[in-house]
């Protein structure tokens, strides 16, 4: 319009005839809003990887069926989870900082059992590949593997010198802990899918390395570690001295080992309380022997309180010296401890003062530690002290084998060991179809999700749901679980304090508080979209997010 | 299912808009997003009455308009009385389902247009009267008016020498005219601000509603932190949120978990940046002084 004809048109009375959206305010903008997926920290610490933050959101919803897919898509035992594993991802709950972590180990093993309880099974749909691989070790990470494998549509086959599958998880861990029909149940899921049981072979010594070597295209070695450490005492081979992972193998429905009266067990890590509180459960007088004192005890802290309140005595700051008896055992003779200076351990070495005491036993447990046996795993395979070598996707140095579980370099819990197996998967996967898998298989992306991301102002306070545990004393006379199952109404409210940090849950901030009309609901899907055309890019979506789900892009 | 965990049910809010992007306000405007949450309290047939202000140009230059209602420009000290017209002239025409906004900054309504505004009131008018308060003159650059605070920057009233004078105290004013509905609100609590704006229109009679709206360059704040500010009023009991009916129901809407000290909202902005430790201390016993005389009304009537 040029000037004149302007002055020619005006009217009287000024009259608006256009709309503003002609004016696109977007290129006032220095910065622009985006969405993004921050990792939660709960997420960057689950040794398996698990979303954490998406599964509470469909729980809080009550989507459960939904909620343990999204599990399934990381740990293939949801239920075992919710019992066993020792929710590190709690202690990084930025829940926290705002009123109480968010009680995650309820939550998962609700959503577990409720996919025991409604027998959902996972369907294949990938086409299957006319690739085999052999699984030798049918403890978690062995059994991830195999799922894994098995969903990406490889032919597997599993074997384990025991009778059945489980490993640690069926011939370590106490039915108080975790009953048996649970593992059952998570279990017959896999083997439903097609995974071949080859049980009772011990490879290496009823079948040959190099047969399984030459009959599959990949090997998968979680072999596990059994072979208990050794104690040079005197008195070893009497009758009545038993190594952990031996006792706790005897505990089984209706068959059950005898201790006698009392009962001294000698370590400080999970297995040293499992045998302790086992002994309890078989009418026994349990004394716990520990070099160190009790803040250098490898144990879980949940669990060694638990055994405290079923009557287990502790005895810091002694060690064995010598077993005594006939041929049976009658007693141990200890000796007291001192700390010293600070070992590779990071803990200070107890070091013996020379005094000792006598204390009566029928029965010494060994829980001082197991490790890998070498010679039950081919020569060939390059080993760092007791552990095999690997990177981090269980590649050793032979091209065709991969390992995981106890046996190489990470912490000894099942959840480790679950991630591991989904590890070795990604990389088996990988190497069969000659493409390098290099990012890691877990959730993790590069950016967390910190304290500092969220807006606490939107989150109201609300207390943590305590567990179900049975009293003490009623504990103790049977092997029934000690920690009971979640109603339905405390899953969801646990699942409901989750802040869900650094994903979205379309919870509309962004749109309800924008000034210019440039945050919209994404037509084609999920979340929000930002309108660059207007965004003036003040950046109050970011601030009133309250997961941390947007950041600002500075331009260049 | 979108309340998980959450303080605010999203889902409440009006889908409706009824002005479009492209406006010309800064960045991180609380007037503008003031506007757009009240029109979805207000919906349509709704006509806006907007005298010199900030918002005499966000709707943009002439000949564009963010606005989708009628929106009426017009003199300075004039809303009042332009409102009491246009609502006779509706009302003569068969159009009394028109609601009619007066929408003027604190300028034009604590001090160029109180008389007005006083007048209209008076005669109890069945129109709704907003002031959106961003606490000085921020269109023409920063100076003080009637509505800004004690110890604030402005232009005219520089750091070495900042306001003395405490804020006019308008809600009381209002409350003195004995008129059917007040409320204060700010766009921190959308839900209670669009509440508020829903109730106003369903009653008849002259109403009015106080809104605190951050202004980034004036208040010296950075753009992204204007809802936060706002909210800081509120939960520091600087702007507390109320309404009152006939000037006899005093209610508060939003009731801070804890009160804030008011150090927070002071920090957070540089028009406050030259206050020392002592004159926030006076500031807070002002501050509570004013909340506690309030208060008591509040409780008054809870019994």
């Amino acid at each position: 319009m040029k000037y004149t004809d302007r002055q020619v048109k005006t009217p009287l009375c000024c009259i608006s005839t256009t709309s503003s959206l002609v004016n696109k305010t977007g290129s006032w903008r220095f910065a622009s809003p985006v969405f993004i997926h921050r990792a939660s920290p709960c997420n960057e610490q689950c040794p398996a990887g698990e979303d954490i933050a998406g599964y509470m959101y469909l729980a809080a919803q009550g989507r459960f069926e939904d909620a343990w897919r999204l599990i399934m898509k990381e740990n293939p035992f949801p239920a075992v989870m919710g019992r066993v594993c020792y929710h590190s991802c709690e202690t990084r709950c930025n829940r926290a900082e705002h009123d109480d972590a968010v009680s995650i180990n309820m939550v998962e093993r609700f959503i577990g059992d409720y996919g025991l309880a409604h027998s959902i099974e996972i369907e294949l749909t990938r086409p299957e590949i006319d690739k085999r691989v052999a699984i030798v070790g049918a403890g978690p990470a062995g059994l991830t593997a195999a799922y894994y494998l098995r969903l990406m549509g490889y032919g597997v086959t599993v074997f384990d010198s025991n009778e059945l599958p489980g490993g640690l998880m069926r011939y370590g861990i106490p039915p108080y802990r975790l009953p048996k029909e649970i593992l059952d149940g998570e279990i017959s899921r896999l083997s439903n899918m097609g995974i071949d049981f080859n049980m009772g072979v011990k490879v290496g010594e009823g079948l040959a390395w190099k047969k399984i070597n030459s009959g599959f295209d990949a090997v998968f070695a979680a072999i596990g570690a059994y072979q208990e450490a050794d104690l040079e005492i005197k008195g070893m081979d009497k009758r009545g001295v038993v190594n952990a992972l031996g006792f706790l193998r005897e505990v089984n429905p209706g068959k059950y080992p005898s201790t006698g009266k009392k009962v001294t067990v000698i370590g400080g890590g999970n297995s040293a309380i499992d045998c302790a509180r086992v002994s309890r459960r078989l009418g026994a007088d349990v004394t716990l022997v520990y070099r160190r004192s009790q803040s250098e005890m490898p144990a879980h802290t949940e669990e060694v309180e638990m055994a405290r309140e079923e009557g287990v005595e502790f005895l810091f700051l002694a060690g064995p010296g010598e077993i005594y008896g006939q041929e049976d055992v009658s007693g141990i003779r200890l000796v007291k401890m001192s700390l010293g200076t600070v070992d590779n351990s990071g803990r200070r070495r107890p070091e013996p003062t020379g005094e000792t005491f006598d204390l009566d036993c029928q029965t010494v447990i060994l829980a001082i530690g197991e490790s890998l046996k070498i010679e039950d795993l081919p020569s060939s395979l390059i080993c760092d002290g007791n552990l095999v070598k690997v990177d981090d996707f269980g590649r050793t140095n032979k091209a065709r084998f991969f390992a995981g579980g106890d046996i190489i370099n990470i912490p000894r819990t099942v959840t480790h060991a679950i991630g591991s197996g989904r590890r070795a998967a990604a990389a088996i996967d990988g190497f069969l179809k000659g493409v390098e898998r290099d990012k890691d298989g877990l959730n993790h992306t590069s950016e967390l999700a910190d304290y500092n991301s969220l807006n606490s102002f939107y989150f109201d306070h609300r207390s943590r749901t305590k567990a179900h545990i049975v009293l003490a004393d009623k504990r103790v006379s049977s092997f029934k679980e000690v920690v009971s199952s979640p109603s339905e109404e405390e899953a969801v409210y646990e699942a409901g304090r989750c802040f869900n940090c650094g994903s979205c849950t379309e919870c509309g901030n962004c749109y309800i508080f924008c000034p210019d009309f440039s945050i919209m609901k994404d037509p084609d899907g999920y979340g929000y979209i930002v309108d660059l055309d207007y965004c003036k890019g003040c950046g109050i979506c970011v601030q009133e997010c309250p997961r941390g789900a947007m950041k600002m892009e500075f331009m260049e | 299912m979108y309340s998980l965990n959450q303080r605010f049910d999203n889902m409440e809010i009006p889908e409706d808009e009824h002005m479009t992007a492209g406006h010309v306000a800064c960045a991180g405007c609380g007037a503008s997003l003031s506007m757009r949450l009240a029109l979805k309290g207000l919906g349509k047939p709704t006509a806006l009455v907007v005298p010199a202000c900030c918002w005499g140009i966000i709707p943009g230059a002439w000949p564009q308009t963010a606005m989708e209602v009628p929106f009426f420009n017009t003199a300075f000290m004039t809303t009042g009385a332009v409102i009491s017209g246009l609502k006779a002239a509706y009302r003569r025409r068969g159009m009394d389902d028109v609601c009619v906004v007066g929408w003027a900054g604190d300028g034009g309504t604590y001090d160029i247009g109180i008389q007005a505004l006083s007048g209209a009131a008076e005669r109890n008018e069945d129109v709704i009267y907003v002031c959106y308060d961003n606490e000085a003159y921020m269109n023409t650059g920063v100076q003080r008016s009637g509505g800004t605070p004690l110890g604030a920057w402005t232009s005219t009233t520089p750091a070495k020498a900042p306001k003395s004078e405490p804020k006019k105290d308008m809600d009381e004013i209002m409350i003195a005219h004995r008129i059917p509905y007040i409320a204060t609100a700010t766009a921190a609590y959308p839900h209670d601000l669009i509440a508020k704006f829903k109730k106003a229109r369903s009653m008849r009679g002259m109403r009015y509603i106080h809104i605190l709206s951050a202004c980034p360059p004036g208040w010296k704040t950075p753009e992204n932190m204007s809802i936060e500010i706002m909210r800081l009023a509120v939960l520091s009991n600087i702007f507390p949120l109320y309404e009152v009916e006939n000037s006899e129901v005093f209610r508060q809407t939003v009731i801070p978990d804890e009160v804030e000290p008011v150090n927070n909202y002071l920090r957070s902005q540089g028009r406050f940046k030259h206050l020392t430790q002592e004159d926030i201390q006076v500031y807070q016993r002002e501050v509570t002084t004013r909340f506690e005389r309030l208060k008591e009304r509040f409780d008054r009537i809870a019994v």
